[in-house]
């Protein structure tokens, strides 16, 4: 049964070797389409018709923002799998999602910031759709802050499952506060259903890079979670194999 | 009239400018590669570290094995 | 699924549903703080109270816009498509003001219902295309004034359903 491979990820030796496997594919298909899509949407799409090259943020923008939203269902998600199932792999990964998903919103917040200047008038604005994505920001380092403030691993780890679960609210909040208030910012361009309205010379490289920043994700959170299982299992006969075997200092 | 998929900028120096956008475009992109690049290069740092305390712990353990070995030979009540 | 889990999953969805719901509420209760400015409508109809600071949104009326020849004094009148506001200002607009565009300006009613504005942003919209086929489409700035609207004040009913009926 399907259960079987779900308890597999049980086995922080198991997700080790299997992670280190995928990585290099991971981090070479991020890097290419960052690479391409950067290229692409920078120096090769056409500049807008009424902000010039101001836009051209979106590039950066609207990934960090989706992932920042996507990255918080992941963590609240793993959350919930260790709360139900124990898999202490899940609370690994709902810890490590903190810490990405904290610097993307606030890549998020800052690329808007420079792109608002030139096109609002503005850096900052306290409409519904900023100010619900700085309370995301907050939630994330929520979840970092109690780990910091519990002693006891088990006791951090359900502390912050529950504020990510409870947190999760705000991710449809974001997403439709641009439809249900009046704000400064613009509805969304990308639509899960619905023709986008950036003209397709534009959108193409936007999806390039909304597809790098997905696989740059899920690199950094493998990464950072590899670290993580070693200082968790450092008295594990595995990691001091691991460490023995790398005595020349190589990564990987 | 330029098309779709050309180069938009005459220079490497109009390119920077963007004309007038450029400090608020390159700032974008300096700190999202700034903090994308920390995400990937502080876990593998911290990897690496980890890895090099247990290799440290493991030599001081071998040590003092070797040292109780030395002892019997040397002075044992 | 082992009843024990089944048990932990319960309480987790209880957890999400119970805190949206109460988010839900507060939002709900709020809904109206929660709003960035307020729409000529809702200031013609005494919605806004006067006197405090607050933000008007709207589309710049097209031939609205006096300046001053002797200082940064600009007023333009802003409509969300049913009323119109004035709003006076000095100082310097956003590059993106233009007539026609939409705009958010924050300052305080006076006793006429004028807008003394203190700070003017341009609220742009999600489109986004090559200067090349705005103006092929007829929206570029140019071609814009070339073939005018009705200067009543009125824009295309799409994009009020867009940016305002919401």
């Amino acid at each position: 049964m399907a259960w079987q491979w779900f308890h597999q990820w049980g086995s922080p030796r198991w997700f080790y070797q299997r992670s280190g496997v995928w990585l290099p594919w991971l981090g070479g298909a991020a890097g290419l389409l960052l690479a391409i899509g950067l290229v692409w949407g920078l120096a090769l799409a056409p500049a807008d018709f009424k902000q010039g090259n101001s836009y051209r943020i979106i590039y950066l923008h609207v990934p960090a923002s989706f992932l920042a939203l996507a990255g918080y269902y992941l963590m609240a998600i793993a959350g919930a799998i260790g709360l139900v199932w124990k898999i202490k792999l899940a609370y690994t990964a709902m810890k490590c999602a903190a810490t990405i998903g904290a610097a993307l919103t606030f890549v998020a917040l800052f690329t808007g910031a420079v792109w608002g200047k030139p096109t609002w008038g503005t850096y900052w604005v306290w409409d519904a759709r900023i100010t619900s994505m700085l309370v995301l920001l907050f939630l994330y380092f929520g979840v970092i802050a109690l780990y910091q403030a519990f002693d006891r691993v088990d006791v951090a780890n359900k502390a912050a499952a529950l504020l990510a679960l409870v947190g999760t609210v705000n991710v449809p909040i974001i997403y439709k506060s641009v439809d249900w208030w009046y704000t400064l910012h613009q509805p969304a361009s990308l639509k899960l259903t619905g023709e986008s309205t950036l003209h397709a010379s534009m959108l193409q490289p936007l999806l390039v890079m909304v597809v790098g920043f997905y696989l740059f994700y899920a690199a950094a959170l493998l990464l950072s979670m590899r670290a993580e299982v070693i200082a968790r299992e450092s008295g594990g006969g595995w990691v001091k194999a691991l460490a023995a075997g790398q005595g020349g200092g190589q990564q990987l | 009239m330029s098309g779709p998929i050309d180069w938009q900028f005459e220079s490497w120096a109009a390119f920077w400018q963007m004309a007038g956008h450029g400090p608020y475009v390159w700032a974008a992109v300096a700190v999202t590669a700034v903090v994308m690049v920390a995400l990937l290069v502080a876990p593998l740092r911290r990897q690496r570290r980890l890895l090099a305390e247990v290799r440290a712990e493991q030599a001081r353990a071998a040590r003092r094995a070797a040292a109780t070995a030395d002892k019997p030979a040397g002075g044992k009540i | 699924m082992h009843p024990l889990r089944k048990q932990r999953l319960k309480w987790v969805v209880l957890v999400v549903v119970a805190s949206s719901i109460a988010v839900g509420l507060i939002t709900f209760a709020l809904r109206e703080n929660i709003n960035l400015f307020y729409t000529p409508i809702q200031i013609v109809d005494g919605e806004a109270p006067l006197d405090v600071r607050l933000r008007a949104g709207g589309m710049v009326v097209k031939g609205s816009v006096e300046r001053a020849d002797d200082s940064l004094f600009v007023a333009f009148l802003v409509t969300d498509g049913a009323e119109t506001v004035r709003v006076e200002y000095t100082g310097i607009l956003p590059d993106l003001f233009a007539e026609g565009e939409a705009i958010v300006a924050t300052g305080v009613l006076d006793a006429n219902r004028v807008l003394q504005a203190t700070e003017v942003l341009a609220k742009h919209d999600e489109t986004y295309m090559p200067p090349e086929v705005a103006e092929a489409m007829g929206q570029g700035h140019q071609r814009r004034e070339a073939n005018k609207q009705p200067s009543d004040g009125s824009y295309p009913a799409e994009q009020k359903e867009h940016r305002y009926d919401r």
